[in-house]
């Protein structure tokens, strides 16, 4: 598996299944990639991975997390977040008392989170839970790619010697 | 000041760490439990009803569905119902695959139980994470252990997390030799880490709560057990996985979208005590000793003894699992036909929480006409109610809210309830009037 990685994380409903469009996103762009280079990162969508989610983060040099966020007031607003700014919403969605939050601040007392580290959230319409995406969350997803590229290569920058090796789960 | 007149409720309106949603309501009037009762209130998911119309081939991708944690269970009793229904033998080496994949599952499974979910109560955390900074190496062992019973299930299942791999008769691929060999060496690696697992389990306090339990397990014939045989008791009852319904009766409760289960008229317990403590001597010789090395006198009617048994069930999965990758071969066919005729096909198995039962009536297409699906958390309900009266009387209800409230989170964390599953997470609400 690469160093870098980007986990969509998400569910089949509505907005929640931003993290799998994303993914669905990046794998599409690192398709039409020059062939003989090397993808910049490998991706994977995840399932309310709970604890699982330190395995997908262990070994890795650069990991950015995309998942959705509860609406706060505008929809498709991209937050950039934080192990501690999770910290304050823990228990709150997850059902087994160990979500994304739990898994994360997990990871970071044990020292398994990676050297960099990019929590992003999107907020979810107010309605949430449909069949499609709304406008407004899917309309988030290019902006997304765009500041992943730039993340991933900026930490890039510091490691070039890392491999690039790509791989695909879902 | 606490006077006997004083009458307390307490009310946990969501009890934390157990998988799924609930709540325990308890009212103590007079020092004496007045009312006690489990709620579960996650909305019902009628999974039973989806399932009709289909065939019975998609089973084993559907009924994954049912639980994250333990699909592998769910998977295992459908097939085993239709190949029951079919007289399929899905021989020697399917039935060892199972079993392998099998032990993934519980030992992921034990794994998340005991260091993420009940531990951090014997030590006094709110939580993994507050008890990861001064315990960090006993849960990375955890971790491990979790990731290695994930590593199990992916070999055969391709994904850890509602496994594709799984069919009628079998496997949709054989793994590799290579890869076999490669988590035999995974196997034997942990092994240290099980059976320290198990001194460390055995070895943390609890309270003295004995009780006389009725247990039911699998008696499978020659093997600790998970995928076959009858239904046994420690009262010396033994029925066929097709006479389930004429012991096992289940009834609504007001309150609770599970239903409750009553086995002759009496609460019973399913899961890694009631296993370990009918099959003590179906374990290899080395996971036995290390299971009577313990000081624990087994059988044992303290469900605080959950966690040594879910330890030794690790130990002796990995064990287990070492040996039947010892003669690894690729097969020729990873799987058999099976062609079910018109009927009524029964299957149970150990999931991790204990015995999962299903049924199926398939017409002459292969489409499911009726379905039904008992799992363990439902049987173990009018248990917990039982042990929640027995285990708070004995700590003393005179005690302070909070110490009720965690000594009955505690109680209730001992089964490992997986509310999901019987809905089918919990809140607690006590009363002292």
């Amino acid at each position: 598996m690469s160093y870098w990685r980007v986990l969509g994380i998400g569910s089949p409903f509505g907005d929640d299944q931003l993290g799998w469009h994303l993914v669905s996103a990046l794998e599409s762009l690192l398709g039409t990639t020059e062939s003989g280079t090397a993808a910049p990162f490998s991706v994977m969508a995840l399932d309310r991975p709970g604890s699982g989610l330190i395995q997908a983060l262990t070994g890795a040099q650069g990991v950015v997390v995309v998942d959705a966020l509860q609406h706060m007031g505008q929809t498709g607003r991209i937050h950039r977040l934080t192990v501690a700014d999770l910290a304050q919403v823990r228990g709150c969605f997850s059902c087994h008392s160990f979500g994304v939050a739990e898994a994360l601040a997990l990871a970071d007392e044990l020292d398994l989170l990676p050297e960099h580290l990019l929590i992003l959230g999107v907020e979810m319409s107010a309605s949430a839970l449909g069949d499609e995406v709304s406008p407004a969350v899917a309309a988030a997803v290019p902006e997304l790619c765009v500041l992943i590229n730039q993340t991933v290569t900026e930490w890039h920058s510091h490691w070039p010697g890392l491999d690039r090796e790509v791989k695909t789960c879902v | 000041m606490v006077t006997n007149t004083r009458t307390v409720a307490v009310h946990v309106p969501v009890l934390a760490r157990v998988e799924g949603e609930g709540a325990l309501h308890l009212r103590i009037r007079d020092s004496q439990i007045e009312e006690l009762r489990l709620e579960i209130y996650e909305p019902p998911r009628l999974f039973e009803k989806f399932l009709e119309g289909r065939s019975y081939e998609e089973l084993p991708e559907l009924v994954a569905r049912i639980c994250g944690i333990c699909p592998v269970a769910y998977q295992m009793s459908a097939i085993n119902a239709v190949e029951s229904l079919a007289e399929t033998d899905p021989g020697p080496w399917v039935k060892a695959m199972r079993r392998l994949m099998y032990y993934g599952e519980w030992i992921q499974s034990h794994a998340l139980h005991i260091h993420l979910l009940a531990a951090p109560d014997f030590f006094g955390y709110d939580s993994a994470i507050a008890m990861a900074k001064d315990h960090p190496r006993l849960v990375r062992r955890g971790m491990r252990l979790q990731d290695l019973g994930n590593a199990l299930i992916r070999l055969l299942g391709a994904r850890s997390i509602h496994p594709v791999g799984v069919k009628m008769g079998g496997f949709h691929r054989a793994p590799a030799l290579k890869e076999a060999t490669a988590l035999k060496v995974q196997l034997e690696d942990a092994l240290q880490d099980a059976e320290d697992l198990v001194a460390w389990a055995a070895g943390v306090g609890v309270p003295a709560r004995d009780q006389d339990v009725t247990l039911l397990a699998l008696d499978e014939p020659g093997n600790y057990p998970i995928l076959d045989g009858n239904i046994a008791s420690n009262r010396g009852q033994s029925f066929a996985v097709s006479e389930f319904e004429e012991h096992i009766f289940e009834h609504q409760v007001a309150g609770s979208t599970a239903l409750f289960s009553l086995f002759d008229h009496q609460p019973y317990l399913v899961g890694p005590l009631a296993r370990l403590n009918l099959n003590l001597d179906f374990l290899p010789e080395s996971v036995r000793k290390l299971a009577v090395k313990t000081g624990i006198h087994w059988p044992s009617g303290n469900m605080f003894h959950s966690m040594t048994a879910r330890a030794i069930e690790i130990c002796y999965g990995i064990t287990d699992a070492i040996r039947i990758l010892e003669d690894y071969g690729e097969p020729g066919h990873a799987s058999v036909p099976v062609r079910p005729p018109e009927g009524v096909g029964y299957g149970a198995t150990e999931a991790p929480r204990g015995l999962l039962w299903h049924k199926y009536e398939l017409d002459g297409k292969g489409l499911i006409r009726s379905a039904r699906i008992v799992p363990p958390t439902s049987q173990n309900q009018a248990r917990i109610e039982q042990d929640l009266q027995h285990s708070l009387t004995a700590f003393g209800l005179d005690r302070p809210d909070k110490e009720l409230q965690l000594h009955c989170e505690q109680v209730i964390r001992n089964f490992d309830p997986c509310i999901s599953c019987a809905t089918h997470f919990l809140r607690l609400s006590t009363e002292r009037l």
